[in-house]
């Protein structure tokens, strides 16, 4: 009996060894090495030289940071309610409603349809947001405007966080769309059907039958994308470059500019890592109020939907 | 018909004897490979690369001429993107040093010298360049050795040099009903403090209030080294050369941002400037003509004008004039800035000699006056300016008279972060997040950061 439990602690070892190993060497030594590098003050040399915790006290007297930190918590707190949670919802509703009175393959193709930001290099992606917001008539929104008579609109200086918040939410819609849409479709169709016997309409049919059924989906989204939002910074960095002064500058570009930004790249490593290092903290604690608020343990202990 | 046999068993065998002998002295012969990096980002100065692939073919012809056994090939890239991604590259090559990584030659700014010869990556050229100094390098403008100069050792050759001005819309001056006369002096008038900036943004509210333009003053959106013209027409300094400090000049800077911030207040220039992209900017000044001046354009931009968006040199004779940067008050001057750029030697290279060599031949009369026209860059040697293909550009001669103003960048490794945060000053007091005082403030924080005690603060 021992020699089978013994045997049975080997073959999980031997299972979880790849991805402890994946961990191990992608994670754990990339943060212990990036930990340590924020105790230094490391430029373009890249020497290790040691400044102890002078980087977190200049953190405190940064003027920019405060305003970095608020612009982050505008963006990614507007890109999820806006988009990726509310609009992923609604294009799942919508898209489920289609497939329920169009058929499967209409709906299909404007899931596609959404996806396809997501499947659109960025670089490319960030371009054709260029071209729309240019401030010139030759942009798409001012040549529109133009028709009108009106005066060309300089989209990113006047309306800064809304463009980072569009530009990002339109491809972080898709995320939510698929996971709500398989959601909302394996809900068992007799709740609906009862649903109606008893009079709902579909508005009220979503309020007391869609809605709870598919809320550890719209939890997990919401975590899962906040986290994600936390760090990304690629469509800001080629739409707006973080400016105008600062406006569009969230914690993760910010980090990223002082290791690589500017006409002559800062290369202040030190000072970027311990940046960095923060932002995972505050993801942490972020993981850990949403593993609370939203009980995830429950989640994680039995199917939450019914599979038909 | 015995001795026609043997005829032609001898041919076969001198044939084969020959084939053979070919084949092994082919294989005893040395092929080196040197491998250069060199930058745009403006795509008309590909002769950068392709000028160092021809003095590797004009090498291999005196080689084969003289039947040497080595012949050398060039691995030459030409990089469009930006100035970012192109450092970032090299420095995570030379940060390795793995001498099959990092390439022979570099082509770069000067600004790059101080980081990169401090940091022990560039090999330095006194002693590589001393064979050819006689044939060549005595016949380059001295005072460009000045840029490619640190710590007392030559770290560079330089590869071209061009001119900074204002470009003025001239079809929106003759609208203002400015005669050809008039238009045609103004360049002086600029020169002798006659025109100042003052006088620069009263013209600027005429084509506005005229109804001529949309944007009456752009400037570049991104960072970059122009800025410092400003500090200088107001009258200040950025660098003490003596102690090779960077200087903040307080009263200066203060004026310079005052200048752009009130061109925002006025709605002479966009609010968002430092986020349009670059092509919106050319197209406003050089095709569509929505905009009346250009205040930090480049010489460059003529040759990119004509490449990248198709206008001929004629209308752009036709519509634009350009001058230096006027002065902002008495103390200050009419100035522009050079950026030159130079051929950078790597240490971790195998062939220092060799590229040396290449380098020499790259720089010759007729190369780089192909590279001169084709980017419209300014010559770096005495004798290209009597070089008839030189002579027949008007535009480059024109331009070339603004060379007695020109200044340069602070030789300093900070220089290029304190460019960086004057860019950053200027988009902040013109979206009105900060006033010009505490943008200065926030400069001086900035450089306090990154130059340390290498800061005079006046």
């Amino acid at each position: 009996m021992k020699n089978v439990k013994r045997r049975g602690y080997g073959m999980i070892f031997l299972l979880l060894l790849p991805a402890f190993l994946i961990i191990l060497a992608f994670y754990v030594v990339p943060a212990i090495l990036t930990g340590t590098m924020s105790l230094t003050n490391m430029d373009h040399r890249l020497s290790w030289n040691f400044v102890g915790l002078q980087n977190y006290k200049q953190m405190l007297q940064d003027a920019i940071l405060s305003r970095v930190f608020w612009n982050t918590i505008v963006y990614v707190f507007g890109t999820l309610l806006c988009f990726n949670v509310t609009f992923g919802l609604l294009l799942a509703l919508a898209t489920s409603y289609v497939a329920e009175r169009q058929g499967e393959r209409t709906s299909m193709f404007f899931r596609a349809l959404w996806l396809l930001p997501r499947f659109t290099p960025p670089i490319v992606y960030g371009v054709i947001w260029l071209w729309i917001l240019d401030p010139t008539r030759n942009g798409l929104l001012n040549g529109i405007l133009s028709l009108f008579g009106k005066k060309p609109v300089s989209w990113i200086s006047q309306y800064p966080v809304q463009v980072i918040v569009l530009t990002n939410g339109i491809i972080g819609a898709s995320f939510g769309m698929i996971l709500f849409y398989s959601a909302i479709t394996s809900i068992s169709r007799e709740y609906n059907w009862a649903a109606a016997v008893d009079g709902a309409g579909w508005l009220q049919r979503i309020r007391y039958v869609t809605l709870p059924l598919i809320r550890w989906p719209l939890m997990f989204v919401t975590a899962y994308q906040t986290l994600s939002l936390l760090t990304s910074y690629e469509y800001i960095l080629i739409i707006t470059g973080g400016g105008p002064f600062y406006r569009t500058t969230v914690w993760s570009l910010y980090a990223y500019n002082e290791a690589f930004g500017g006409y002559y790249a800062s290369y202040r490593f030190g000072y970027a890592t311990a940046l960095t290092l923060v932002l995972v903290l505050i993801s942490m604690v972020a993981s850990i109020i949403y593993w609370r608020v939203f009980r995830f343990r429950e989640m994680m202990s039995e199917p939450k939907i019914e599979v038909v | 018909m015995r001795t026609m046999k043997r005829l032609t068993w001898l041919a076969v065998l001198a044939a084969a004897a020959l084939l053979l002998g070919l084949s092994v002295g082919a294989a005893a012969q040395e092929v080196i490979t040197i491998r250069a990096w060199t930058v745009g980002p403006d795509t008309p100065a590909f002769y950068r690369a392709e000028n160092l692939v021809t003095a590797g073919e004009r090498l291999n012809q005196i080689l084969e001429a003289v039947g040497a056994d080595v012949r050398v090939e060039v691995d030459a890239d030409f990089w469009t993107d930006d100035w970012d991604s192109f450092r970032r590259r090299v420095i995570l090559a030379s940060e390795e040093g793995n001498p099959d990584v990092v390439p022979d030659i570099l082509v770069s700014s000067h600004l790059d010298i101080p980081v990169w010869a401090s940091s022990g990556w560039l090999a330095p050229l006194d002693d590589l360049i001393a064979p050819y100094w006689e044939s060549t390098y005595e016949d380059f403008f001295p005072h460009l050795w000045e840029s490619v100069t640190f710590d007392g050792k030559v770290w560079g050759v330089p590869q071209d040099i061009e001119v900074r001005m204002v470009f003025y819309r001239k079809d929106h001056l003759r609208a203002l009903g400015w005669t050809e006369e008039e238009i045609a002096d103004l360049p002086r008038k600029v020169e002798e403090k006659e025109f100042l900036l003052a006088d620069l943004v009263e013209l600027a509210k005429q084509m506005r209030d005229a109804g001529l333009v949309e944007y009456p003053i752009v400037h570049r959106p991104t960072s970059g080294p122009d800025f410092f013209q400003f500090v200088v027409a107001y009258g200040g300094e950025y660098y003490d050369p003596a102690t090779n400090k960077l200087v903040i000049d307080r009263a200066a800077l203060e004026d310079t941002l005052a200048f752009f911030a009130n061109n925002v207040k006025e709605g002479l220039t966009p609010d968002g400037m430092t986020t349009w992209p670059w092509p919106p900017v050319h197209r406003a000044i050089a095709i569509e003509g929505t905009a009346g001046m250009q205040i930090t354009g480049g010489m460059w931009f003529w040759a990119e004008w004509q490449r990248d968006f198709g206008i001929t040199e004629e209308e752009l004779w036709e519509n634009l004039t350009w001058t230096l940067i006027p002065a902002g008050n008495e103390k200050g001057r009419p100035n522009q800035l050079g950026h030159p750029l130079a051929y950078m030697i790597t240490a971790p290279s195998r062939h220092k000699e060799l590229s040396a060599l290449l380098i020499t031949l790259a720089s010759s009369v007729d190369l780089n006056t192909r590279h001169a026209l084709e980017a419209a860059k300014l010559a770096i040697r005495r004798s290209q300016t009597a070089f008839p293909r030189f002579l027949e550009s008007e535009y480059l001669a024109e331009a070339a008279k603004l060379v007695p103003h020109q200044i340069f960048s602070a030789g300093h490794p900070a220089s290029g972060r304190y460019a960086t945060a004057l860019h950053e000053a200027v988009g902040a007091v013109e979206t009105g997040a900060l006033t010009p005082a505490q943008a200065v403030d926030l400069i001086i924080q900035r450089m306090r950061q990154a130059a340390g005690d290498d800061l005079i603060i006046k």
